[in-house]
């Protein structure tokens, strides 16, 4: 072991008595595949920083777990939100509704009408009833009403048939400019002739109760109609009060049935030791990724320095030039990977730069030791390693890509 | 610091010649690499090493074609337990997908769709079957998860295209060396080129799970093994060799794109309307 520090610590320094001696031994190709195997699986170890993230990153079950804890925050909160929604929009649509189809002379109305309707707490299918019975008062009533101040009979009639409780006849009147109404409307409920006619001869003169009962004379259809074009019509909107109740237990439904699938399909060893030993394999990767990078490299340099006179053979060349990985350990920070939020952005920006630059120390210290190594191996002079390796990028990435477009012109342009 | 220190200090430093940096420095590695016999296992960890004595070993054994055939199986058989326990470790450390596939199986086959198309036709149920099970195989491979299929399916393919390929490049390359002026009979070359398949066994260390193995540095780490057995074997110069190395692989591409062209040409050739618009644009 402390031979082979010493001998690593000479190529470092370029001692050209070992590199000399590396180049005649036998022993050196298994000393250089050891030794390019260890600097680079230290480099690598700077994967491991990002282990601690790599483990804490939630599993599938995991997720579908905040997802659950949405589901109902959206039970709790957002969905009774939405329904008081809807119920106000019916109610804000109908007052828009009914001034858009009322006649001008009673929009007033139609806003008094709305709003007893609101206060009242009368729903759309109450006043849908409420329009639908006058469907029964006789044309000669209907007539009446349209030509002349209705009689007392007739707003009996009409207030009778609308089912009304007694309070929200109250109301009505009540919010109607109807003054005392209370005192108007019997506790019983009823309605008589009498009390019709006094209501009536209390308001006759006054445009509020007319336009009310004008506004009455709606046909059902109309207010059908209207009920439709709001698309809110009490039905519709029961319906989707009670769907959009229901989508949280659905959605709680499906997500239990996913966690119980994702529960079954771990890994046997479980995620996390899963993920350990797959970090593991990714370490072990990096000799083969960094021998992937230099190989085909390599390969033109030998190409290049058999041109210009060369004399290694390719084994001395190739372990000659794996030399240049003795300073990879330099390389250490830029395998750092994703950090996550274990450590703060601007010092995870910090350690690129600082990964960076030493990596660049790193490739400097490199190309020494290549232009050593390939002076050694084929008996060069530094400034012909220096042009092998000038020439090496020539052809990789100006030649071979001219050629190639060269190549390809010729063979599409028949 | 005294003469003799630094006469000491430049002595401990000087490895000036191969016995003392040997003796003093590697003394197991070198023992090793320099008397080294030739069983399989050895003769292929020295060509990994690329140690030419390897290749001249098995051109000079008794039976170098038999020899060849032997490495070969080893380096197969290697791969075989490799990808074994690539499975077992592959299927320890991912989700279970037989167990999701099967879950999401019978959530299908409970459908009214599928019990229509069943009762329709009686067929649909095995088709639908294979077609599932193909489709989740697919879903396997592509994303690197292990499954017994894939894993028989890649190596009875590897088996194969080794073979083949030892035995389709071993006579090409054959051909031009001796068209080069190399001496040396088709059994001699197999020998030596079986052995430059070494390589190979880097898909081995992919048995531990994330652990990935580059396609092209096999490759190019073929190439040279390659490159070494032709220039042993037919003793030719670093030129000749290199072309010896590299013809089969350039035969090869230009004949599947020759194969490919014609295949577009008489495929589109089918198209009626097709050769009157191509003759408007080129005159």
């Amino acid at each position: 072991m402390k031979h082979a520090l010493h001998i690593y610590s000479d190529i470092l320094i370029l001692r050209d008595g070992t590199y000399r001696a590396l180049k005649r031994s036998p022993g050196a190709p298994a000393y250089v595949v050891l030794m390019f195997l260890a600097v680079t699986l230290v480099a690598g170890a700077g994967k491991w920083l990002a282990l601690p993230h790599a483990l804490s990153r939630p599993t599938f079950a995991a997720v579908i777990d905040r997802a659950s804890e949405q589901v109902t925050f959206l039970d709790e909160q957002v969905v009774p939100s939405v329904q008081s929604a809807l119920d106000s929009v019916t109610q804000d649509n109908l007052r828009t509704t009914l001034a858009d189809v009322l006649p001008p002379t009673v929009t007033a109305t139609a806003e008094t009408l709305a709003n007893v309707v609101n206060r009242a707490g009368l729903t759309s299918q109450q006043l849908i009833d409420l329009i639908e019975t006058t469907a029964d008062v006789p044309d000669a009533v209907a007539a009446e009403l349209a030509n002349r101040p209705p009689t007392a009979d007739v707003v009996r009639q009409l207030l009778r048939a609308a089912a009304l409780e007694p309070d929200q006849l109250r109301t009505i009147l009540a919010t109607a400019a109807l003054g005392n109404a209370p005192s108007v409307v019997s506790e019983a409920g009823g309605i008589t002739s009498v009390l019709a006619g006094t209501l009536l001869s209390r308001v006759s003169d006054r445009t509020g109760l007319q336009g009310l009962l004008t506004t009455v004379a709606l046909t059902a259809d109309r207010m059908r109609t209207i009920a439709t074009s709001l698309g809110l019509d009490p039905v519709t909107v029961s319906r989707l009060n009670a769907r959009i109740g229901a989508v949280p237990q659905q959605l709680q439904d499906t997500l239990d049935i996913a966690h119980r699938e994702l529960e079954v399909v771990q890994p046997p060893l479980g995620t996390g030791v899963s993920r350990f030993i797959h970090f593991v394999g990714d370490w072990l990767s990096t000799p083969f990724q960094v021998a992937a990078a230099y190989l085909p490299l390599s390969l033109v340099a030998l190409l290049v320095a058999k041109m210009l006179g060369g004399k290694g053979t390719v084994a001395q060349h190739l372990f000659g030039t794996a030399l240049a990985a003795a300073p990879a350990f330099l390389l250490f920070l830029t395998f750092t990977g994703d950090l996550g939020n274990a450590i703060a952005l601007s010092t995870q920006y910090a350690i690129g730069v600082a990964g960076r630059i030493l990596g660049l120390i790193g490739f400097a210290w490199a190309f020494l030791i290549l232009i050593k190594s390939l002076s050694v191996a084929h008996e060069f002079s530094p400034w012909r390693s220096a042009a092998t390796i000038g020439l090496t990028y020539v052809a990789i990435y100006i030649l071979v890509p001219v050629l190639s477009f060269l190549a390809l012109g010729y063979l599409l342009r028949g | 610091m005294t003469k003799k220190a630094t006469a000491g200090v430049k002595k401990a430093h000087s490895y000036q010649t191969e016995d003392a940096f040997d003796r003093t420095l590697l003394p197991a590695l070198t023992e090793q690499r320099r008397h080294f016999d030739d069983r399989p296992p050895i003769l292929v960890r020295e060509a990994l090493l690329l140690n030419y004595r390897a290749f001249d070993k098995v051109k000079a054994a008794k039976d170098p074609l038999r020899r060849g055939l032997t490495i070969l199986g080893l380096i197969l058989l290697l791969l075989l337990v490799a990808r074994g326990l690539q499975l077992l470790l592959g299927y320890l450390t991912t989700p279970r997908f037989d167990v999701l596939s099967a879950d999401i199986l019978d959530q299908v086959t409970g459908l009214n769709w599928y019990t229509e198309q069943a009762t329709a036709n009686p067929a649909f149920a095995q088709q639908f079957a294979l077609a599932y099970e193909a489709v989740w195989q697919l879903i396997r491979v592509v994303g690197g998860f292990p499954s017994a299929l894939g894993t028989i399916v890649a190596l009875v393919s590897t088996a194969g295209s080794l073979l083949l390929g030892w035995l389709l490049y071993g006579s090409l390359a054959h051909v031009l060396a001796r068209w080069f002026g190399g001496n040396a009979p088709l059994k001699q070359f197999l020998g030596p080129l079986a052995l430059s398949y070494a390589p190979m066994l880097l898909f081995g260390l992919a048995f531990i799970p994330g652990l990935e193995i580059g396609g092209t540095l096999v490759f190019l780490y073929m190439l040279t093994t390659k490159f070494i057995a032709i220039r042993r074997t037919y003793l030719l110069s670093p030129g000749y060799s290199l072309a010896v190395l590299l013809a089969p692989y350039a035969f090869g591409i230009a004949l599947v794109a020759i194969l490919v062209a014609l295949s577009i040409g008489v495929g589109l050739g089918q198209i009626p309307y097709l050769d009157p618009i191509l003759n408007f644009f080129t005159g």
